[in-house]
């Protein structure tokens, strides 16, 4: 019983882990307050959001918030509900849009636009237009000013934040300078807003490139140009890739030496101890009896108590008889043998 | 009126026929001897018939010329062979062998003697050494690792790397490494006699211990943490080869290990010959390139095999008298099991007609599958 319940306790812990780690791995990746250029489905072109999934595994956003309320106000909102009464912070955050909704925007369950594939983007018109469909959020951005938009996941807990600075003018965005967030801030799970990971972008060029939906940063494979470029011969891939495979089984030698050590010095302990066990008891049996068969019985006790015997399976088996079956009861006798090459020696 | 339906009708389906579309692409005729030049080696000389029946059969259905759009070809999505072919393309086959090889391998005679596993990292030159002649040959480097796992001898771990690395060249690695584990015997004993001397041959290696139950049971699981924690890129490869093993050393899940071992390998083996098979069809194979990385294949299997040898005689240098190797089990660091152990124990009875060298060879090349297998890891990590 108490391995069931641990069992289970672990299924939900690794369940709940997963969800956790998947649902962090979402970010805010680009921002245009003033669109010029890119338009929705109905044609208009409005403030915009684009998300990204950092991640190599589908993630469902869905019931996740977006909001523009600040993080203080939220977590002042949370310890201020929290005293009254003990609802979850996602019950509060779904409180804080029923009374805001021109602020906080929950993403709707259900829509297979919110089930975003591994490093994707989905993008979210703020115009606020809630009849236009799930990616149409309830909230406008202010152009001129300080925009700053906050993600919260399914428990209410902060994934990402930035602040779009006031200076941004129409036709511009505010963009990650690489995509996603950096890898040491998925280990500690401070996503809080750093200004240095983003800069603005108006279009002019390749590198200033405005890209709803798409990667800020054309994606190349580093590794493979910087081998190509700094080692032509291979011969530094090679060296170090022979060190790893060498170290890797040489760490394996060693540690099964020791093993190996190990286990063949408690073998010979036992070996010390039954060879000093079968002299004594053959001199007990010859000196209290000279009787043969009782000399034979010891050898056999012996035998038996060093374990020399063979091993015996202790299945049980019945041997079919195939005689016994006609060809119209056995469908073994009704099909031909499979061929088989016999050589010719 | 009726007739002249007929004849258009009839016109239809020729153009639907193989021999109407041979006459498209004749190259496709070239593939299908091929095809059938692997199942004469296979059926008539006995090379690799497990491997090279379901593969030379593929390339007979990969071939048979029609009319694309009718959801028949294996590059067809939504055909059947597509379906099947995924497992390859996305690499799930792959670890399903290597599930297959841990469960059906006794590592007992690495764990008597574990230096011999340095043999088996040793071999790995040849991965190497043919990843340097393919840069110099122009590829880039992500298609020269793919070529180069050609060296360490493993079919498995030659389609899950170069799904990864370089997809379009995959037919053509997968049938050079395949082929090349085929001519095993062929290509290592004059390698092998080549580099040692008949003193050497002649040398007897200490008999091995008896291995406990408990190291047997130990090995897979230390093997893996130390494994993947050096290469996690390897781990579906190492992961699936270990946890094989374990199942068949546990004692308490024989039957599961019986089902990886024989049904389950032998399924994913027919389908994996298969479908590899078809993918090489003739305007994907017959190309330049596909000369190249047969070459490079030949070339990785001479090094893998020299480095083998080469490594066991310098180390030699260092061991005492009384523990002293036989050169002649170093090609079996090349994995290709159990082929490779094989020729250095005929290599050692044709030296010495009582010395066995079977069980000593298994070592290393049981440690080259390892070997192998983390190397594709490291070119994974570096070139993925």
């Amino acid at each position: 019983m108490n391995k069931k319940i641990l069992l289970t306790l672990i299924a939900v812990i690794a369940a709940l882990t997963s969800m956790a780690q998947g649902r962090m791995d979402m970010c805010i990746n680009e921002v245009m307050v003033q669109n010029g250029n890119c338009a929705d489905q109905n044609g208009k072109c409005t403030a915009w959001v684009e998300l990204f999934n950092s991640s190599y595994g589908t993630n469902a956003i869905e019931k996740m918030f977006i909001t523009t309320f600040k993080q203080d106000y939220i977590q002042n909102y949370f310890k201020d509900q929290e005293s009254k009464s003990n609802k979850k912070r996602n019950v509060l955050l779904e409180e804080l849009r029923d009374q805001n909704p021109d602020k906080v925007y929950e993403i709707p369950r259900g829509d297979v636009d919110t089930k975003i594939k591994p490093r994707t983007h989905v993008v979210f018109f703020a115009d606020g237009n809630t009849t236009a469909g799930t990616l149409h959020m309830s909230f406008t951005l202010t152009p001129g000013s300080e925009n700053y938009i906050a993600l919260y996941d399914v428990n209410g807990d902060l994934v990402d934040e930035v602040i779009v600075p006031a200076s941004l003018q129409a036709g511009q965005s505010f963009s990650r300078k690489s995509e996603g967030l950096p890898s040491d801030m998925h280990k500690d799970g401070n996503h809080s807003f750093d200004p240095s990971q983003w800069e603005t972008r108006d279009g002019s060029s390749v590198e200033k490139a405005i890209t709803p939906g798409k990667f800020n940063v054309r994606p190349v494979n580093e590794n493979i140009a910087k081998f190509k470029n700094e080692d032509g011969t291979g011969i530094w891939l090679t060296i170090m890739s022979m060190g790893v495979v060498f170290l890797a089984l040489l760490l394996l030698y060693i540690l099964f030496k020791l093993f190996g050590k190990a286990f063949s010095g408690q073998g010979k302990e036992k070996k010390e101890e039954e060879t000093v066990a079968e002299p004594t008891a053959a001199v007990a049996a010859t000196g209290s009896d000279d009787n043969d068969e009782a000399i034979a019985a010891l050898c056999m006790a012996l035998y038996q108590h060093l374990n020399a015997h063979d091993e015996e399976s202790g299945v049980l088996t019945f041997d079919h008889s195939h005689e016994a079956h006609s060809a119209w009861g056995s469908k073994g006798n009704l099909l031909l043998h499979m061929p088989e090459r016999h050589d010719n020696h | 009126m009726v007739l002249l339906n007929i004849a258009e009708n009839l016109e239809q389906f020729w153009h639907f026929t193989g021999f109407y579309n041979v006459s498209l692409s004749p190259e496709s005729l070239i593939m299908l001897c091929v095809g059938l030049f692997f199942i004469y080696l296979a059926i008539k000389h006995d090379f690799e018939p497990m491997l090279l029946v379901p593969i030379g059969f593929g390339i007979l259905i990969g071939n048979i010329p029609f009319q694309p759009g009718n959801e028949i070809g294996i590059y067809e999505e939504g055909s059947v062979l597509n379906i099947l072919y995924q497992g390859v393309r996305q690499g799930w086959y792959p670890p399903l062998i290597f599930l297959g090889i841990g469960a059906m391998t006794d590592f007992s005679a690495l764990l008597a003697n574990p230096k011999l596993m340095l043999v088996g990292a040793a071999a790995q030159f040849g991965i190497f050494g043919a990843y340097m002649v393919a840069l110099a040959m122009g590829f880039m480097p992500d298609q020269a690792g793919a070529i180069a796992i050609i060296g360490g001898a493993d079919g498995p771990t030659a389609i899950f790397l170069s799904s990864k690395l370089a997809p379009n060249l995959m037919g053509a690695i997968a049938v050079s490494a395949y082929s090349y584990m085929a001519l095993v015997p062929v290509i290592q004993p004059p390698i092998m006699r080549l580099l040692t001397t008949k003193k050497e041959r002649l040398i007897r290696m200490k008999p091995a211990r008896k291995v406990s139950q408990t190291e047997k049971i130990i090995f897979p699981i230390v093997g893996l943490i130390l494994t993947c924690f050096f290469v996690p890129s390897g781990l579906p490869l190492l992961g699936m080869l270990f946890f094989g093993n374990l199942l068949r050393e546990s004692g308490v899940t024989t039957r599961l290990a019986k089902t990886a071992s024989n049904a389950m390998t032998d399924m994913v083996t027919i389908i994996l010959g298969m479908t590899v098979g078809a993918s090489t069809q003739a305007s994907e194979f017959l190309t330049a390139d596909t000369v190249k990385i047969f070459a490079l294949g030949f070339m990785a299997f001479i090094i893998a095999t020299t480095s083998g040898v080469l490594f066991v005689k310098i180390f030699n240098l260092i061991l005492p008298k009384h523990k002293k190797l036989n050169p002649l089990i170093g090609n079996a660091g090349v994995s290709a099991v159990p082929m490779a152990a094989r020729i250095s124990n005929d290599q050692g009875l044709k030296a010495d007609p009582s010395n066995y060298l079977l069980m000593h060879a298994m070592g290393p090349n049981v440690a080259g599958v390892i070997g192998s297998a983390v190397a594709a890891g490291v070119l994974l990590g570096f070139l993925g």
